[in-house]
């Protein structure tokens, strides 16, 4: 089958389970190699820049400056043909660019133009979220089985009605992609995790007004690799049987279980976004099956890769009953390393909530876990941020000691690196 | 439409059961031990009378035996068989569509020694053995040692033409991939799976995906390289 990308999936299991047993666990590893471009034509693209315009950008005024930079910097950076749009968010929303408010299509005039308006980016007003991601939606709306992509930039909470802001991400939701970025110290990690988790983007801070420009830059090279729209998996799992959850592993934790879209009785559907042409992801399943008899082989899960109306590629997840310990007690080796990089996200967060809360003697059992756990896997990258918020003494057995006072931004920077994970250790040949 | 076996409900699909995942091609229960390798299997009870071991392989024998159990060789005539024909389909074999891949089995001088030094001095070296190309078919080709009495036939069967005694019956398989390619996978074999002369043998159970000239290293001698049929 041809597609716009050649997907591919390997599947890492132990399928032996012991007599009685039903819990069956997997990592599909899902790669997009080469054909992306060539072959068939990309779809249409469609990327919004939605960048926060209130008061507190003016606040130092640092901040407002380095969005106009960045954001023209973006807008210089729209490849030929694809649809945009600069968004300008307070407690109003305005598109700054085009002002018709309908997309434009890139090229040097209007890339020019929309650059000259990013640099006058001013602030003023209050922040209200729900008005930029409704903007966003009706704009993205008709670009049926594009890829559409959204970059949001705010410095500070959302002032407005919970119930407002929800139900605007869940209108949202499965019409475009969004990631978020919070600059500086006044915004909440579990606000815009609100955003990106629903729209399948990833939140992040900028600490220091100047790493803007970078950022928005690795943001448009990001989106003008991406080349296949609306990538799916479809489960399947036997009849009697219960999905405990599909989990997006790598490059970042992601739950997709609460996503799933009912196919038929027994298969279900998980959105993943739009992929580029050479990315790789894996995911992790847990099924429960019905028993079988010693040397009885199931099929425990059919997962395929969806584009469009096709399956691309598909992994078959086995189950095989047998009497023998010694192949059942295995835990396949990737199974081992996602599990523990989940855990690990999980102790970071309820750690770094404890802390807030004050209880240092759980901060301290949770983000010990959390080093030991980071210190196993080579998380390189969670540690460097973990040791900004306790002081180590053992990584082997995570004594730990918190960390009296803590700088803001630090701990808002392992918050949201936590469900970063990294790729299980290859032993060298 | 393949009807199931284990639940008896129509399923789409002809691999495992659409319904209920049962296993609807034929496939060998998993050979969950495997015999100990270093040494080619006992004769078996009543001890028949032992005579010198096989001239070709060293394989023990029994003045009842007309043939070498280890390699197959003819005593009465001293000659080799003829590499076996593929086995019919089923139970691992080379049932399905051909590839365009083709799995060449040989053995290998080198990794032989290398074993050997490694305390396996009771096996011998099979010497003048052909290299036999065994085309890959279909979705999965187990790699292993047959079993007459359990009716199991590996689709590349490495107790033909000669035994290689540490080669797991159920020892590993080749699994064809969506882009058409095979990948192998480890089956809990006893002595492992070695990759392009690797030491460290491949991961049990874990799928690692295979390229043109990629070798596998299995048993004490056996080497398969998988190669991409000329088009």
């Amino acid at each position: 089958m041809t597609t716009a990308a050649g997907f591919s999936a390997a599947v890492f299991q132990n399928e032996f389970l012991a007599d009685g047993a039903t819990e069956v666990n997997a990592v599909i590893t899902v790669t997009a190699a080469g054909g992306a471009a060539a072959g068939a034509a990309s779809p249409d693209k469609a990327v919004l820049l939605i960048v926060d315009t209130s008061g507190s950008m003016e606040n130092p005024s640092s901040k407002i400056r380095a969005a106009r930079r960045a954001a023209a910097t973006a807008c210089e950076m729209m490849p030929d043909g694809a649809w945009f749009a600069l968004i300008g968010g307070s407690d109003r929303v305005v598109c700054l660019y085009p002002p018709s408010g309908e997309l434009a299509r890139a090229g040097e005039g209007t890339r020019a133009e929309a650059a000259a308006i990013a640099a006058q980016l001013t602030g003023g007003g209050g922040t209200a979220i729900s008005t930029w991601l409704d903007l966003a939606r009706g704009m993205l709306q008709p670009f049926e089985g594009g890829i559409k992509l959204a970059y949001l930039l705010t410095d500070g909470e959302n002032r407005e009605n919970e119930n407002e802001f929800q139900r605007a991400i869940q209108r949202a939701t499965g019409v475009f992609q969004c990631d978020a970025r919070g600059v500086g110290a006044d915004w909440h990690v579990s606000e815009l995790r609100q955003i990106t988790s629903a729209l399948l983007g990833e939140v992040e801070i900028i600490k220091d007004p100047d790493e803007m420009d970078d950022d928005f830059r690795a943001f448009l090279e990001r989106a003008i690799g991406k080349t296949v729209a609306d990538v799916r998996i479809r489960m399947w799992a036997p009849k009697g049987s219960t999905v405990r959850f599909v989990r997006q592993v790598a490059p970042t934790i992601d739950d997709l279980t609460p996503k799933a879209k009912a196919v038929n009785e027994l298969t279900a559907e998980f959105p993943t976004g739009a992929w580029a042409g050479d990315e790789s992801r894996d995911y992790h399943v847990c099924v429960d099956v019905p028993p079988g008899a010693v040397g009885d082989e199931k099929l425990a899960a059919r997962v395929s890769l969806m584009v469009g109306p096709d399956a691309v590629s598909q992994g078959l997840v086995r189950a095989v009953w047998t009497d023998d310990d010694a192949l059942s007690t295995r835990i396949n080796a990737q199974v081992a390393h996602y599990t523990g990089q989940a855990e690990l996200a999980q102790a970071i967060q309820e750690g770094l909530q404890a802390r807030k809360e004050g209880d240092i003697d759980t901060a301290t059992v949770k983000l010990g876990r959390a080093v030991q756990l980071a210190a196993q896997s080579g998380n390189e990258g969670t540690m460097r941020v973990l040791r900004k918020v306790v002081d180590v003494e053992d990584e082997r057995t995570g004594t730990v000691r918190v960390k009296r006072t803590v700088e803001k931004l630090d701990e808002m920077e392992l918050d949201t690196r936590s469900t970063r994970t990294v790729q299980v250790k290859r032993e060298a040949p | 439409m393949t009807t199931c076996p284990a639940c008896g409900a129509d399923s789409a699909t002809d691999d495992y059961c659409d319904q209920c995942g049962a296993a609807l091609s034929v496939t060998p229960p998993p050979e969950a031990v495997a015999a100990p390798a270093a040494a080619p299997a006992p004769p078996a009870a009543p001890p028949p009378t032992p005579a010198e071991p096989c001239p070709n392989c060293g394989a023990a024998r029994t003045t009842d035996d007309a043939f070498c159990e280890g390699c197959g060789l003819d005593f009465a005539t001293g000659q080799l068989p003829a590499a076996a024909p593929a086995p019919a389909a089923g139970a691992g074999g080379l049932a399905g569509a051909p590839s365009g891949w083709t799995a060449v089995v040989e053995a290998d001088r080198a990794f032989f020694d290398g074993n050997v030094s490694d305390g396996g001095a009771s096996l011998r070296f099979p010497e003048g053995l052909a290299p036999r190309p065994v085309p890959l078919h279909g979705d999965e080709v187990v790699v292993g040692r047959r079993s007459e009495s359990k009716g199991y036939f590996p689709g590349i069967d490495l107790s033909t033409p000669v035994a290689d005694a540490a080669v797991s019956q159920r020892h590993a398989s080749l699994r064809r991939q969506a882009d058409g390619s095979w990948a192998v996978i480890d089956e809990m074999s006893t002595n492992g799976t070695y990759l392009n002369g690797s030491n460290e043998p491949l991961d049990h159970g874990a799928l690692t995906a295979l390229h043109e000239g990629d070798r596998l290293n299995l048993g004490s001698f056996t080497r398969i390289t998988i190669v991409k049929d000329a088009p």
